[in-house]
């Protein structure tokens, strides 16, 4: 018997050293230095903090270089993840376990308001206290976007104008067909025929337009942006507290991005592309433009053989997406920032992780600018020593400004909504405009009234039952905005 | 041990036996009562909740989740898909792979294990990046696309993955494809059972192939079959990740499978925010279905000769 218990803890023992190796390594020293006993100052303890991005491509490898070598005792330890919503499990499980990074990018699919009550990130008043919240772009640190009761949670990466689409263009395929970018049209229809005869110009090989389709929250944009010109209520409508899908508006551009697919002035393979692949079309020639975000020239400017060439800044331009009658055409937003980070509660190395922030505040938005990718969080005005990689950056800058629409936000007027919000988002339906859109574009929804309607009346039933559930601390007067002029910019 | 009023001693050999095969499941047993026990466990408590799958469990709803999904279209046509294609997929497999064990059990055929190594490939190989392959195989700009059209046998490219029905029988065949070796490799073990003998004596009394097949072999195969049938019914449902990379659900949910529709809830939180709770309240009534499946198919199992007798006997040389 003796053995067996013998043997048995031993069995016991080796399990707990295997489970062992699965704890984390902890670093519980700080970077600053302790003096010696002698009284001279003994060398930096060497410190590891912990970052995680889901952003795909960003600047944080070359800022984080830098700050590696301003301070060599504080060692930033990126860890990429997968994009896409792909985050969210290991969020979930880190939030549920404790174990958090010291610092993270936004998780997607969770609010501000979720993590501070769950008491889950740190202050960062210190960080940006408020007499410099005038040097950032307007709306950044607004309550239930960057602070929440007052207190700053947020570090902003990007400015809130950061998702505009645009119309991107290869100079060699409209050079070689008889083009300039004077010809470019400015309206659907013009658009459309100017699209059959690019087509039949460069004898079939060669399509007018692609964009993503299947990535959904680019159909999503797409929709917004080219709606909001033709029924500025679309989506969710302030005057009246409740959503709206079953607009004119979207009726209207998924007809015609079904009638361009029809007449093949869109490339057919936008019907399954994702993001990538329109990069490839565009990249390739088989596609003369192609519908992207703001971040999109930094993508089309890596200088990597999309053909048999490599495709350059030098080789792309950008416009305005053709609208329905030529005119403006907008997207709303309620202000924060476009992506954002975020500090642990538990992170066991704050005068550091302090020291990071600091460092990415001073350094960040220049490395944003220099990258093309999107206008950064702090005021450009403010931003010294960033030239951009590419001439267009300016042209796309003027665009994100032009085709936003700054509106009312519910936060502002009862903080409490923010708890509501977070339940409406759990309640809202597993489809959106997005999708709609995809299955109208293949041919599986025939009549768009109904889906839309439907997703209308879900979304307005998730808010009322979110409202429902909040006790009465919000009521639906608090989403309603009788002086919200629709398509224009909320002063209040 | 209690034999109704009697105590009856275990021989201590068999006790030393006991004790040490505890001993030696002791590690797997405490992996499974963590790593797979806790979390089934815990999604049931899940389902009771209205949870984010953030914080603590505060907001008990009953079963609230339960008749919410029950009054889902969404569920119920993620159900019919994954019905669809889990006996669709179970039916092809089990048929193909019977008859390539067939094949490759016949001890003359020269290569049989470069052939079963050949066929088990598609099993090792991770279903998302078969996913990802077969996806851009077959879409609109795939190599099978280009290489019909550079045949001249289409103009336009075939909608693989856009055509509701053609989707679904592209997903049922890469499926299928997918664990058609390792099905294979348990009718093999099955087939491996069968005592040569029985075929020996068959023959001397003059059947031939078909006559044996239909006699000795099906028969005899019938306890293992439900086993199989079981197996392959029940990974069929839990179908996720190829149908993740392959279609998305696509087109237009119509090959939205039920463990797709759970993620959605629990993870994918493009569309808002997560319902770990209703996403755990589905996954019980799949839980429960594939329960009801398996009792059915043990009960099968049972009626078709699964107690076992028949195989003794067909292992002493006896009648089968």
């Amino acid at each position: 018997m003796k053995k067996y218990g013998h043997l048995m803890l031993s069995v016991i023992m080796l399990i707990g050293v295997i489970l062992s190796g699965c704890t984390k390594e902890e670093n519980s020293g700080n970077a600053a230095s302790e003096p010696k006993k002698d009284g001279s100052a003994a060398p930096p303890q060497q410190v590891t903090i912990t970052m995680w991005n889901r952003l795909g491509k960003t600047t944080f490898d070359s800022v984080i270089a830098g700050f590696q070598q301003k301070y060599p005792n504080i060692m930033v330890k990126l860890e990429n993840m997968p994009e896409g919503g792909g985050d969210v499990a290991q969020f979930q499980a880190a939030i549920n376990g404790n174990e958090l990074p010291d610092v993270f990018v936004r998780p997607t699919g969770y609010t501000i308001s979720q993590l501070v009550k769950l008491g889950k990130v740190h202050s960062l008043n210190e960080v940006f206290p408020a007499n410099t919240h005038g040097n950032y772009t307007d709306g950044t640190f607004a309550e239930g976007y960057g602070s929440i009761g007052g207190t700053v949670y947020t570090f902003p990466l990007y400015s809130s104008l950061h998702g505009a689409l645009m119309m991107y263009y290869n100079k060699k395929v409209l050079g070689g067909l008889g083009y300039t970018e004077a010809d470019i049209p400015k309206s659907w229809d013009e658009f459309i025929t100017f699209g059959k005869e690019l087509n039949k110009k460069s004898g079939g090989k060669t399509y007018a337009l692609a964009f993503g389709a299947a990535t959904n929250y680019l159909s999503t944009f797409l929709l917004n942006q080219l709606s909001a010109p033709i029924t500025p209520e679309s989506g969710f409508n302030y005057k009246t507290g409740q959503y709206n899908y079953n607009t004119q508006g979207y009726i209207e551009t998924m007809q015609y991005l079904k009638k361009a697919y029809d007449q093949k002035v869109l490339h057919p393979a936008t019907i399954d592309a994702d993001t990538g692949k329109a990069y490839s079309l565009i990249k390739t020639g088989e596609a003369a433009f192609m519908i992207g975000g703001n971040w999109s020239g930094d993508y089309l400017s890596s200088d990597d053989k999309g053909g048999a060439e490599p495709f350059t800044a030098k080789d792309w331009g950008v416009v305005p997406i053709p609208s329905k009658n030529g005119g403006p055409q907008f997207q709303y937003f309620e202000g924060g920032s476009g992506e954002s980070l975020y500090v642990s509660k538990e992170t066991k190395h704050w005068p550091e992780v302090k020291t990071f922030l600091e460092y990415l505040n001073e350094n960040m938005y220049a490395e944003v600018v220099k990258s093309g990718q999107t206008l950064p969080s702090k005021k450009i005005e403010l931003v010294k020593g960033a030239e951009p990689r590419f001439e267009q950056y300016k042209k796309i800058s003027q665009m994100m400004v032009e085709f936003k629409r700054l509106t009312p936000t519910v936060y502002k007027k009862n903080p409490a909504a923010t708890e509501v919000m977070s339940q409406y988002r759990g309640y809202a339906p597993k489809e959106n405009i997005g999708t709609i859109f995809l299955g109208y574009l293949q041919g599986q929804l025939k009549d768009l009234e109904k889906p839309l309607q439907k997703l209308t009346e879900d979304n307005n039933n998730a808010l009322k039952r979110a409202i429902g559930g909040s006790g009465g601390a919000v009521k639906p007067e608090d989403f309603i905005f009788s002086d919200w002029v629709p398509g224009e910019n909320y002063k209040k | 041990m209690r034999t109704g009023n009697t105590r009856t001693k275990i021989n201590p050999q068999l006790r030393r036996k006991y004790i040490w095969a505890y001993i030696f499941i002791l590690p797997q047993l405490l992996y499974f009562l963590l790593a797979s026990m806790y979390p089934i466990v815990m999604s049931y408590v899940y389902s009771f909740y209205e949870w984010d799958g953030l914080g603590p469990l505060v907001n008990f709803v009953g079963f609230a989740n339960y008749a919410e999904l029950l009054r889902d279209d969404m569920f119920w046509n993620s159900f019919y898909n994954a019905l669809i294609y889990g006996v669709s997929a179970t039916a092809l497999t089990i048929v193909v792979s019977f008859l390539l064990a067939l094949v490759l059990n016949d001890a003359s055929m020269k290569g049989r294990s470069i052939y079963r190594t050949l066929y088990f490939l598609p099993v090792v190989t991770v279903s998302s990046i078969i996913g990802i392959i077969m996806n851009n195989i077959f879409g609109i700009q795939g190599f099978a696309n280009q290489f019909l059209q550079s045949l001249g046998w289409i103009d336009e490219p075939i909608r693989f993955w856009l055509d509701p029905v053609l989707a679904m029988i592209m997903l049922i065949l890469v499926g299928s494809w997918k664990h058609i070796g390792v099905v294979m490799i348990y009718w093999l073990a099955g087939l491996q059972m069968i005592p040569a003998d029985l075929y020996e004596a068959a023959k001397m009394d003059g059947a031939g192939y078909w006559k044996m097949l239909m006699k000795i072999t099906l028969p005899l195969l019938k306890p293992v079959s439900a086993t199989i049938l079981l197996l392959t019914f029940g990974g069929s449902l839990h179908v996720f990740d190829l149908v993740k990379t392959l279609t998305d659900g696509g087109p237009y949910h119509h090959t939205e499978t039920i463990e797709l529709f759970i993620y959605q809830y629990a993870f994918a939180t493009q569309f808002g925010g997560a319902r770990v709770g209703y996403a755990s309240a589905a996954g019980v009534y799949l839980g429960l279905f594939v329960l009801l499946i398996s009792l059915f198919f043990g009960w099968l199992g049972m009626k078709a000769g699964g107690d076992g007798k028949k195989s003794k006997l067909a292992g002493r040389g006896g009648e089968a």
